[in-house]
């Protein structure tokens, strides 16, 4: 049986930063990345972003890391191989081939797979959804001749890619479940803002709808929604959020809507820790176990985990954000913005300026946050998240737009 | 147009004679000042600016724009060529 002192399962931006670390702190230890993807590591992000997808620049510059790299550190890189099971009494863990490996000190680094709808039809051609480089490969191809496109989601994946498609002078209609675009994340008077410049960026919205399923005719598709409106399209693109592929993990770890750990990112097995968009981890800074889905996360986190598994004690620590810019305007989201029972919601909103800031407290303390064209904000709650500054005689002040939030540091 | 910035370095122990940001390709990931925080920070419109182009050395420099996932960071020699990506 292989045996491999420091295993990786994840080739993402968090197996690949732990296997480099774990390769600074420690030359020799064996190091080894299982992948269920094809390819070195690449950036996700990109795909989704104007420079490659409306190619500004060659599709190469996806690619993070050379072909070479693995081999001259020393890493050995099992690509298109699935880890199916987990035995961590033994220390053990099965791939899909059949071969077990074990292991000293396993990461699990699995990232997240997009959420797939069961819908009649939506395992046919032309149907997209967004996580890996051949979603991004099929889907610019599949942009090149299409006239009309349907984008099912309201959020993230489904507002960057509407604002792509539309770019290529693609007619995009879009639907989502909920009442208005982006929620929950978003609160009612932020998504107002969101659908107004989906509007006037000539997208057409179709919220609080669901698809009843997907048919093919002679002239294209047609997305059948539950109330009998029909939408003919050449090509659909799901963004309907994320699981984690953690099943074959349930019986060997404490999972929950991630693998949870503690905040040095051990797992509830000996000598096993997560990192990345499939960690669900203790935070420290606002005392709650959280999941996050941003790459400097998961690229700190893959740090973090490394130093832990050669034998030093980091706690991980970090608020991290992401922005997004579409139709003319940009979103943030800072810290861990979802709600929770425990989580109140406050908000400032200009909606004539197209400006909006959300809010989670928790006893008193900003936790995460939301923002639109507020940019210069992005730091200032970042700081005061890292902080936990008490705020809660300052509510009346959080919801006023004109009030400096620099003034609460 | 894409909106750069550029920023020359003349350090001596240094192949690299310019640090180029495209602030259309930045998306604040952070990923750059995680590597030298002595380089880089996040301007008021969260896009990455260069603060020192000189604080770090060519090994850092790399680093810090490989680490980067949009690739907006372009990094030059002295003779003017480009070296990264
Ligand atoms: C289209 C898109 C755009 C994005 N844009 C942004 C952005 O602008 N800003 C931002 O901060 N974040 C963005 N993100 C999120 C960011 O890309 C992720 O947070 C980050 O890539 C997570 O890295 P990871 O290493 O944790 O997981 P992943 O990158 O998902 O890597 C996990 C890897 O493990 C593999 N795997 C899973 N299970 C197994 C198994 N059993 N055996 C073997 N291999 C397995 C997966 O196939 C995958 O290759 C975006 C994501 C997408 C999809
Ligand atoms: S790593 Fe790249 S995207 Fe992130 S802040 Fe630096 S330049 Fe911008």
């Amino acid at each position: 049986m292989k045996e491999i002192k420091y295993l990786i399962i994840g080739g993402g931006i968090a197996g690949t930063t732990a296997a480099d670390t774990i390769r600074k702190n420690d030359a020799d230890g064996s190091v080894a990345i299982v992948s269920d993807e094809l390819h070195r590591l690449y950036s996700r992000i990109m795909i989704s972003k104007p420079s490659v997808f409306l190619e500004k620049v060659p599709f190469e510059q996806i690619w993070l890391k050379e072909e070479g790299w693995y081999k001259e550190n020393n890493i050995e890189f099992l690509s298109g191989k699935k880890a199916v099971s987990l035995d961590t009494k033994e220390k053990i863990v099965r791939l899909d081939d059949e071969e077990e490996i074990k292991y000293e000190k396993l990461l699990l680094a699995i990232g997240a797979c997009a959420r797939r709808l069961p819908v009649p039809g939506v395992e046919k051609k032309g149907i997209f959804h967004v996580r890996i480089l051949e979603d991004a490969k099929d889907i610019m191809e599949a942009s090149k001749s299409a006239k009309k496109a349907v984008v099912v989601g309201g959020s993230f994946i489904g507002f960057e890619m509407a604002d792509l498609l539309r770019q290529k002078d693609i007619d995009v209609s879009m639907v989502f479940n909920t009442e208005n675009c982006w929620e929950p994340a978003l609160d009612k008077a932020s998504s107002k803002i969101v659908e107004g410049v989906l509007e006037k960026g000539g997208v057409k919205i179709y919220g609080g709808q669901e698809i009843k399923e997907i048919l093919d005719g002679d002239k294209g598709k047609k997305v059948v929604l539950k109330d009998g409106t029909e939408l003919k399209c050449d090509m659909v693109v799901f963004g309907v959020g994320v699981s984690c592929p953690h099943d074959w993990l349930k019986k060997a770890l404490d999972v929950k809507r991630g693998i949870l750990t503690n905040e040095y990112l051990e797992a509830s097995a000996s000598d096993v820790w997560a990192a990345g968009d499939s960690c669900e981890f203790k935070d420290t800074i606002i005392d709650d176990v959280i999941i996050l889905g941003t790459w400097i996360n998961a690229q700190e986190q893959g740090r973090t985990a490394g130093l832990n598994m050669v034998g030093q004690k980091q706690a991980y620590k970090n608020v991290t954000f992401y922005t997004t810019r579409g139709f003319d305007i940009a979103v943030a989201f800072v810290g861990d913005a979802s709600q929770a029972d425990d989580r109140e919601r406050v908000v400032r909103v200009d909606a004539e300026k197209k400006i909006s800031v959300q809010f989670f407290v928790k006893n008193g303390r900003i936790v995460g946050a939301t923002t639109i064209n507020r940019v210069p904000d992005v730091q200032v709650i970042t700081k005061l998240i890292e902080k936990q500054i008490d705020i809660s005689d300052k509510m009346e002040e959080l919801a006023d737009p004109s009030f400096e939030l620099k003034k609460l540091l | 147009m894409s909106d750069k910035k550029e920023y020359l370095r003349d350090r001596e122990d240094s192949k690299i004679g310019k640090i180029v940001v495209d602030r259309d390709f930045c998306i604040a990931a952070s990923s750059c000042i995680v590597v030298t925080p002595e380089t880089y920070e996040l301007d008021g419109e969260s896009k990455a600016v260069v603060t020192d182009a000189n604080a770090a050395d060519d090994e850092t420099l790399k680093t810090s724009a490989e680490s980067c996932p949009t690739k907006a960071i372009l990094l030059f020699d002295k003779e003017g060529n480009q070296i990264y990506p």
